[in-house]
């Protein structure tokens, strides 16, 4: 490319629409020079020019996921030796899995655990939903419709990915991470995860297209999906913050701005509607809107400081990580929350804040209260896939290096998850 | 300035009215949660976390007189008498953990008192004696000695007047909880009072 055409795509990126100056002149020119050297992504509203090529991306989206699935199906065999379809399915379900196949097939319950206190209550009902409705449709058994739910939303996920990403190394590099990657595992099996990626890639997307009034719909499954769904609000306020400021106009008259645009108000009223039904079927269920929340104390969940958290998580313990038996490894989930805050941090560099401060307070929520499940909430985010894989793809090497790193790196996870390792939980 | 048509306008006045329904809604949910409609136990333990222990449904019914065993070899329905801080199960019994335990059933109303039998085993760490102070359905009836790292029999009886409805709440305090690591004995990482093998209910003697 010629350096004058790069100019220009500079030029036309980042001055042609007079966005304000928020970052300091350091920051901006890493970004520049990444950016001259063709190999970092734009904000998500770049037009795709992959996206119009469905039949393209299928054959990257569906090849890689039934291979992936063979791959877990080969590694757990040849570990169980036993190569039956049941075998699989029952060996991926571990941990809070076992919760939603209890949801799946009973609802929510009337009383807790006796002995620790602990009830289904902390789990979203979304996800739990789907799966009910696909075991009654298909007369499935509960595991295998959570099975069923979570791999049908994995393999549209890499679809809406495509719609997303720009070149076709990094949908690879993503379908990698997501089908392939270490903890995708968590993508497979009766986890929440899956879906949660899929609706959180689908409200980006359309969020960067701007139709707010279905990125306010998909919100609202979001939050009927996990807590930290209803952060999506945020995510849906920035972006029309940007917008506005874009357009030259003041911050302080933006409130005013958002109750003129019926959409913008819709979207922002509508993303949080799942969490407040999930509420209000709690006070009717147990008389407690927020027992999704009271419950946490069952699980040691109890509010702090979440660098404090994190630092002694990472000062604590050993680096024998879940390799050591029976124990939970804090310093494990420690490395996961961080590695999630450095691209978080890289998502605000890139000025993407709608992803940025989505996945921030994804992270950030869960890690006031404890240290524990870290590596799923960090993995389970989709802004955070997205750059990754864009990160992957930017040069060729990385792509050689990077990809069969994280296949391999995913075995000794699959074979530990298997086993029922207390620091994958 | 926009051009607004008609049929924009109605969109935008629908959505104004899905939306303000919306948010009445969230507000009506977010005051639901300054009033909680929950049992006092409930309460205690999720919300002002003043008590140590989970609200309980009736308990299991028990039929004077049966054994339960708690070891790991024994039928695992037996955990549905456990409440409240209790170990796995191991070869030789389950753990009382942290400060408070609790053994939970329904019986038949008693016509005269209970006597409650268990086999255990008391740890303290370095301490000579473990103290549990015992208690049914909220009155406290006793506090055990038991000697560190000996196997025994405890015995309790049980005033048919705190048994009355037939509801037992049997709640185990550890005074001094200890943590097994280093010690030996094995069966949990959290600190520990004693190690229930067994346990009997069953008329007591007249």
């Amino acid at each position: 490319m010629a350096s004058t055409d790069i100019k220009n795509r500079v030029q036309r990126f980042y001055f042609k629409k007079d966005r304000p100056v928020l970052f300091a002149p350091p920051l901006r020119a890493i970004r520049d020079i990444l950016l001259i050297q063709g190999r970092l992504p734009g904000p998500s509203q770049r037009p795709s020019d992959f996206s119009h090529h469905t039949i393209n991306a299928a054959l990257i989206v569906l090849p890689l996921f039934i291979l992936s699935r063979i791959f877990m199906y080969a590694v757990l065999g040849i570990q169980a030796n036993d190569f039956s379809s049941h075998s699989f399915i029952t060996n991926l379900c571990r941990w809070d899995c076992v919760w939603y196949l209890g949801m799946t097939g009973g609802g929510y319950q009337v009383m807790p655990n006796a002995i620790n206190g602990q009830a289904n209550w902390a789990f979203f009902p979304l996800y739990p939903l789907i799966a009910g409705i696909i075991r009654s449709a298909f007369s499935l058994s509960a595991l295998t419709a959570l099975t069923v739910a979570s791999n049908a939303a994995a393999l549209a996920t890499g679809f809406v990915a495509a719609k997303i990403l720009r070149n076709r190394d990094a949908l690879i590099a993503f379908c990698v991470l997501l089908y392939f990657g270490p903890l995708s595992f968590y993508f497979a099996t009766g986890y929440t995860e899956s879906l949660f990626v899929l609706l959180t890639l689908a409200c980006f997307h359309v969020l960067s297209k701007r139709r707010y009034v279905a990125v306010g719909l998909l919100a609202a499954l979001l939050s009927a999906t996990r807590a930290v769904g209803v952060m999506m609000t945020v995510a849906i306020l920035i972006a029309a913050l940007q917008d506005h400021l874009k357009e030259g106009r003041s911050i302080q008259s933006f409130p005013r701005a958002v109750l003129q645009n019926p959409q913008i108000f819709f979207a922002l009223a509508t993303a949080p509607l799942g969490l407040f039904v999930y509420m209000g079927y709690l006070y009717l269920h147990l008389g407690d809107a927020l027992a999704f929340s009271h419950v946490q104390w069952a699980w040691f969940r109890q509010p702090g400081f979440p660098l404090k958290i994190l630092l002694e998580a990472l000062s604590t313990g050993d680096l024998g990580l879940f390799l050591r038996d029976g124990a939970f490894s804090a310093r494990w989930s420690a490395l996961w929350a961080t590695l999630a805050l450095i691209l978080t941090g890289y998502l605000v560099i890139l000025r993407r804040f709608p992803e940025a401060v989505f996945s921030f307070l994804a992270i950030i929520i869960p890690l006031s209260t404890h240290i524990m499940s870290m590596p799923r909430y960090a993995i389970g985010l989709a802004p955070l896939l997205i750059i990754a894989s864009q990160l992957i793809a930017s040069h060729k090497l990385s792509m050689r290096i990077s990809l069969p790193a994280l296949i391999l790196s995913n075995i000794p996870l699959l074979v530990l998850w298997q086993s029922k390792a207390v620091g994958l939980a | 300035m926009e051009n607004k048509t008609p049929r924009s306008i109605k969109s935008g006045i629908l959505l104004y009215a899905m939306a303000l329904a919306f948010i009445a809604f969230e507000l009506f949910i977010l005051a639901l949660t300054r009033y909680p409609q929950v049992s006092e136990e409930y309460r205690a333990y999720y919300i002002t976390h003043t008590a140590p222990c989970p609200p309980l449904r009736r308990g299991r019914s028990y039929k004077l007189g049966t054994t339960v065993s708690l070891t790991s070899a024994a039928d695992p329905s037996a955990r549905n008498y456990l409440a409240c801080n209790w170990s796995k199960a191991n070869e030789e019994g389950t753990w009382t953990e942290k400060s408070y335990s609790k053994i939970y059933m329904s019986l038949r109303p008693p016509e005269g008192d209970l006597i409650m039998k268990l086999g255990i085993l008391g740890f303290a760490g370095e301490r000579n004696n473990q103290e549990i102070e015992v208690s049914v359905n909220g009155t406290v009836l006793t506090t055990w000695t038991l000697p560190t790292r000996q196997s025994g029999e405890a015995e309790l009886t049980i005033p048919q007047a705190v048994a009355s409805d037939g509801n037992l709440q049997v709640q185990f305090r550890t005074l001094h909880p200890s943590v097994l690591a280093g010690s030996g004995l094995s069966g949990s990482s959290n600190q520990v009072g004693m190690l229930v093998k067994w346990f009997l209910i069953d008329k007591a003697a007249r």
